[in-house]
């Protein structure tokens, strides 16, 4: 049986509230989600994405399988949440983890409401004042089950002021998961926080998370976005830059193959005057994979001096193949610095020939030039322990997504 | 033709200039020097009326006309003219234009005959050719992605254009290699006359080897701390500002 | 550049804002069968004509008005706008300039559009449309010895039912959108131009539309035909009167490019914006389309500083092989004007080619969004785009915005987008003054240097045009 989009929202909102309300939730979060309405056709946001895959039921069933892939640990301080519970962690000293979570700002979708609404014990990190840690924490957010299902894991970092940290969010899923999850990052006066976001889900999961990028305080972020697709992905990444002097950059790979779906929608809001954000973005599509990304750069009125920009380049690599892009450029303030950019294209010709009237086979050295695409913001990722194992999950993928032997 | 007494001024409401004097006379060269920070650019641009630089006391006279009551192309149509230290670019405006509209404002409030743009073309080149600058830079925007000594080139080429009574030049000298240097002094040189006066800021003594300055003046912490004739640009490129500064200190 | 400097350059007059007083006949305010019925009966249209019209209107009763648009507006009531007026001189269509209203002639020549031939620009056709009506179209012979149809739309109708069958609505069929849907119904008239295979037309062909009765809206399409190989170049120009009510503007203008064809549209839209509260102006819907096929180029240049409100995306759909869609676009808005225009270029054929320029000028409490939409298709090897979109903002009470669609399906393909914002900055409104030029006329010879792109693209008396059209909408009272 077939739904229709508008019977499908209707029908994912119905199960959702029917959850919250078994589940206990009352106040904001039972009002947050009784508002929120679940996009249809021609919902905007949603243009390039549909939600039938959800028609397969995933909210009606919890997720709690077995994990049987877990992630390594790439640090020596390890935060596990599996099927959306905190299973264990171990961190050093001046991290405290608690369940007290501060209000999220920002917050849009109608699967973050829903969050909100179910998550249950949401997992607080927080740094105390002018504490450096040196070593990442490596959160690993797990799920697994063989049927359609879901989890909701909720995650807020917090560095409060002068505290410098490295975070590494790090997305395992099985089966045919349904991860949705909400991730806060609330940065004080003079707090520097690395975070990596790494989503490589097996490929019948799915996964729709939001991140909250909230700097309160003049800190600098810098976040790295990797992924692969699988049957869904869709992340709306909404970064808050709040205070005079703060600085934001966020760097992404995306990489589709199969049928998989990556669709990443960021916005970057400027509210105050005199702040720095930089994206830059790159995504590869192949075989019959589809990639969208919408990068918006919001200015308002009283936010003179922003310096903006944001660069997507994506490489379509062979037919079947699908990239949907939209730099948005929002701006009410005429003292400001803002450009985007993006393109659609192939592997460079030129450079192509070069590496096979060196000899190596065409395949191969498509495959060279599109890790090549991804190495330029792979190697300058600060944590080598991050590059190490992106690298060859990442080239893995690139191989897969070349079509072997194909030269045209 | 400028008489500055007394002048104070300040950039973005703190204080450069405190207490300037300095009159220049038509046919006189002045170079005014000092180190970096001093004020020199600044009196540069307070001549010619840069938004936020702001004069609070002492005045500016241009002919008898006080400055400080001008528009900037009001002071430009009395007959003063800055070379700018960094030309800014003005994409998709073209130099002919550019020119056109800045001639035609010039000689209409100083009623010189207007050029037609058959003469104006001609002069333009002729301008062009002075500086080194090939005539093909006339149809390309305003400094559009000139190098800087072409930039420094284009100014002197306006400045050629425009014959100023007086004209300002604020470190035309910085990074221009020698060749460009001596093309410039050329043209500064070919301007000089007993009813023009010029002034030169500049770091360094380089430029007044090319242009021949008939004063000298130092200036330090927005006041002239030593005047004097070529010489003493000679002397300053001996013994650095130090010894000035210095004795300023201990008199 | 100070606050006081930016308000007195953007508070300026609009030219065009006087009415003309001519006995019309003008239909009473609202929408029905009856109205395009009646409407219909008096261009005595012919059956199948009419049965379009209605097939279109019972399409638009259907269709929700476009919400999607960075604009803002209280809902049209379509019951309050009058679909006919006419001047009752016209009655018997005029076969000379001198049995045309003196009354109308001066409006025109107020227009600085000259209408007596000999006073004529050497080379330009002229097809006037006053409120619902086709006033005159010069130069008929002339362009009739070269093959060329230049009529209005009228009158193709009951000449050239055949081309008119074939090609109205192909390319902006019936139910499209919601304005093109309402312009089916209720087009009033509009010019229709045939250029026969291998013909370069021997002049410009110009429309000059112009909206004088109050309550009325203006409904006209334009369909231009390049028959293969052919080659012509299209001007409009618009105005209307200054008016505290808003007025409705929803056009339709269909191009087709035969193989081989070339089609120059250009446009100078200078309808009345409204006063710097936003009282009045023009609600411009339009929509315009061309369909490119083999070899064939479609390049729309457009120039607007009118309308209070513009929702308006020339498109090429690049059917053809090797077919070329170029957009250059200045769109210049001040006081409280809206606009939300751009260009779709969708890519269905191999080898296509498609560049868009836009260039954005905000100004007061205005709202300036480029929307475009670059579309490839799986078939359309070898695509190319290039696109730049700038915008520049006159004062910190305006917005500028940029939402550009791209879609890729196929891999041989590449698309270039680059934005960028940026002001008039303050060294360079002091470089001009240091040169004696003032702030006003610097501010204008900015901009129009930030355009310059766009109005290499117009044909010469019509980049003229524009670039006074900019200085005078960006004069203030001088000070």
């Amino acid at each position: 049986m077939t739904l229709s989009a508008s019977d499908l929202a209707i029908d994912l909102k119905t199960q959702a509230l029917a959850n919250a309300r078994r589940h206990g939730s009352d106040g904001d979060a039972l009002t947050d989600l009784e508002a929120a309405s679940f996009p249809e056709r021609k919902t905007e946001r949603w243009k390039y994405t549909s939600l039938k895959a959800l028609a397969d039921g995933h909210l009606n069933a919890v997720a709690n399988g077995e994990i049987s892939q877990p992630l390594p640990a790439l640090s020596e301080f390890v935060v596990t949440i599996n099927n959306g519970q905190l299973q264990g962690s171990s961190l050093p000293a001046g991290v405290n983890l608690h369940h007290d979570a501060p209000v999220v700002n920002g917050l849009q979708t109608p699967f973050a409401a829903y969050n909100g609404a179910v998550c249950g014990q949401p997992v607080v990190l927080e740094v105390a004042a002018n504490t450096r840690i040196e070593q990442p924490i490596h959160l690993q957010i797990q799920s697994a089950s063989e049927a359609p299902a879901h989890c909701n894991p909720r995650v807020i970092v917090k560095l409060n002021a002068g505290a410098e940290a490295t975070v590494i969010e790090h997305y395992h899923a099985e089966g045919q998961a349904l991860t949705n999850a909400v991730t806060a990052l609330i940065t004080a006066d003079n707090a520097t926080l690395t975070h990596y976001r790494l989503q490589g889900e097996q490929a019948n999961t799915l996964h729709i998370g939001t991140l909250i990028i909230d700097q309160q305080g003049v800190s600098k972020v810098d976040s790295y976005q990797l992924m692969t697709g699988n049957r869904l992905r869709r992340n709306d990444v909404r970064a808050l830059v709040n205070k005079s002097g703060a600085e934001l950059n966020m760097k992404g790979i995306f990489v589709v193959r199969d049928k998989s779906h990556v669709d990443n929608q960021l916005c970057v809001e400027h509210a105050v005057p005199n702040c720095q954000s930089d994206q830059n973005f790159r995504g590869l599509a192949g075989e019959s994979g589809k990639a969208v990304f919408n990068g918006r750069i919001h200015i308002h009125p009283f936010a003179s001096g922003t310096n903006a920009e944001l660069s997507n380049k994506n490489l379509l690599l062979n037919p079947g193949a699908e990239i949907n892009t939209k730099p948005e450029l929002e701006i009410y303030n005429d003292d400001v610095k803002c450009a985007h950019g993006t393109t659609v294209g192939q592997l460079d010709a030129g450079q192509q020939f070069y590496l096979q009237s060196r000899g190596i086979p065409a395949a191969e050295a498509k495959r060279m030039l599109s890790l090549g695409f991804v190495n330029e913001l792979l190697m300058a990722l600060p944590d080598a322990a991050v590059t190490e194992w992106a690298q060859p999950w990442l080239e893995a993928e690139l191989t897969h997504a070349s079509p072997a032997g194909d030269a045209a | 033709m400028l008489e500055i007494r007394d002048l104070h001024a300040t950039v973005a409401d703190k204080p450069i200039l405190k207490g300037l004097n300095l009159t220049i006379k038509p046919g006189e060269v002045h170079a005014i020097m000092g180190p970096n920070g001093s004020g020199k650019s600044t009196l540069a641009n307070v001549l010619a009326g840069r938004d936020n630089y702001a004069i609070t006391g002492g005045e500016a006279l241009f002919e008898g006309k006080s400055l400080a009551e001008l528009e900037p192309e009001e002071r430009a149509q009395a007959g003063l003219f800055l070379a700018f230290q960094y030309p800014v670019e003005i994409p998709g405006v073209s130099n002919m234009e550019f020119l056109k509209a800045a001639l035609e404002s010039v000689r209409t409030a100083q009623g010189k005959e207007e050029w037609d743009s058959v003469t104006l073309l001609r002069q333009a080149r002729a301008a062009c050719k002075q500086v080194n600058l090939d005539a093909s830079f006339l149809k390309r925007g305003v400094n559009e992605g000139f190098s800087g000594g072409e930039k420094k080139r284009n100014e002197i080429m306006q400045m050629l254009l425009m014959e100023p009574k007086l004209a300002l030049l604020d470190e035309t000298d910085s990074g221009l290699d020698i060749d460009a240097l001596q093309t410039v002094a050329k043209g500064v040189n070919s301007l000089r006359s007993p009813e023009r006066g010029i002034v030169l800021v500049t770091h360094y003594q380089r430029l007044l080897d090319y242009i021949v300055p008939d004063f000298v003046h130092v200036l330090s912490n927005g006041q002239i701390i030593k005047s004097g004739g070529k010489e003493l640009a000679l002397e300053l490129e001996k013994k650095g500002y130090g010894w000035l500064t210095g004795e300023e200190e201990s008199a | 550049m100070s606050q006081a400097e930016l308000d007195k350059l953007i508070r300026s007059n609009y030219e065009a804002g006087f009415s003309t007083t001519v006995d019309t006949e003008t239909l009473p305010p609202g929408l029905s069968e009856e109205v395009i019925r009646f409407l219909s009966a008096k261009k005595e249209e012919p059956e199948w004509m009419l049965e379009w019209r209605l097939d279109s209107y019972r399409k638009w009763q259907e269709m929700p008005s476009p919400g999607w648009a960075h604009l803002h507006h209280d809902p049209i009531d379509f019951n309050k706008v009058s679909y006919y007026s006419k001047p009752k001189s016209l009655d018997d269509a005029p076969k000379s300039l001198d049995e045309v209203d003196p009354e109308l002639l001066a409006t025109y020549e107020k227009l600085g559009i000259p209408l007596h031939e000999q006073e004529m620009l050497a080379g330009v056709a002229v097809d006037v449309v006053f409120d619902s009506s086709s006033v005159f179209t010069t130069f008929k012979e002339k362009l009739w010895e070269a093959g060329v149809i230049f009529c209005s739309i009228s009158e193709a109708i009951q000449n050239h039912p055949e081309l008119i069958k074939k090609y109205l609505g192909s390319v902006v069929p019936k139910g499209d959108n919601f304005y093109a849907a309402l312009n089916s119904a209720v087009f009033s008239d509009g010019s229709f131009v045939y250029i026969p295979k291998g013909v370069r037309c021997p002049m410009e062909l110009s429309t000059y539309f112009r909206i004088n009765e109050a309550n009325t809206g203006q409904f006209e399409r334009t369909l231009i035909i390049a028959d293969e190989g052919s080659h012509v170049s299209y001007l409009e120009g618009c105005t209307a009167p200054q008016r505290d009510e808003n007025q409705l503007h929803a056009a339709v203008v269909e191009l087709v490019a035969l193989p081989g064809a070339e089609i120059k549209y250009s446009t100078v839209q200078n309808w009345y914006p409204g006063d710097e509260n936003g009282k009045g102006g023009i609600y411009n819907f339009v929509t315009k389309r061309g369909v490119a096929h083999d070899n064939s180029k479609i390049s729309w240049t457009q120039v607007e500083t009118g309308s209070a409100i513009t929702w308006k995306y020339p498109s090429v759909i690049l059917r053809g092989d090797n077919s070329i869609g170029e957009f250059y676009s200045v769109a210049l808005t001040r006081h409280m004007q809206q606009a939300d225009t751009g260009t779709k270029m969708i890519h269905l054929g191999k080898n296509t080619k498609s560049t868009i320029i836009s260039k954005g000028i905000s100004a007061g409490r205005s709202s300036n969004s480029y929307r475009g939409l670059v579309r490839i298709s799986p078939r359309a090897e070898n695509a190319r785009n290039f696109t730049q979109c700038d915008s520049l903002l006159l004062g910190d009470t305006c917005g500028a915005h940029t939402f550009p669609y791209i879609e890729s399906k196929n891999p041989s393909a590449t698309i270039e987008h680059e934005a960028t914002t940026s002001k008039v900055s303050d060294d360079q409104m002091f470089l001009c003054r240091q040169r004696g030029i003032d702030p006003e006329k610097a501010v204008s010879m900015i901009v129009n240097g930030f355009c310059k792109e766009v109005f290499k693209e117009l044909p010469m008396e019509f980049a003229v045009e524009a670039g006074k059209l900019l200085e005078v909408s960006l004069e203030g009272a001088v000070g």
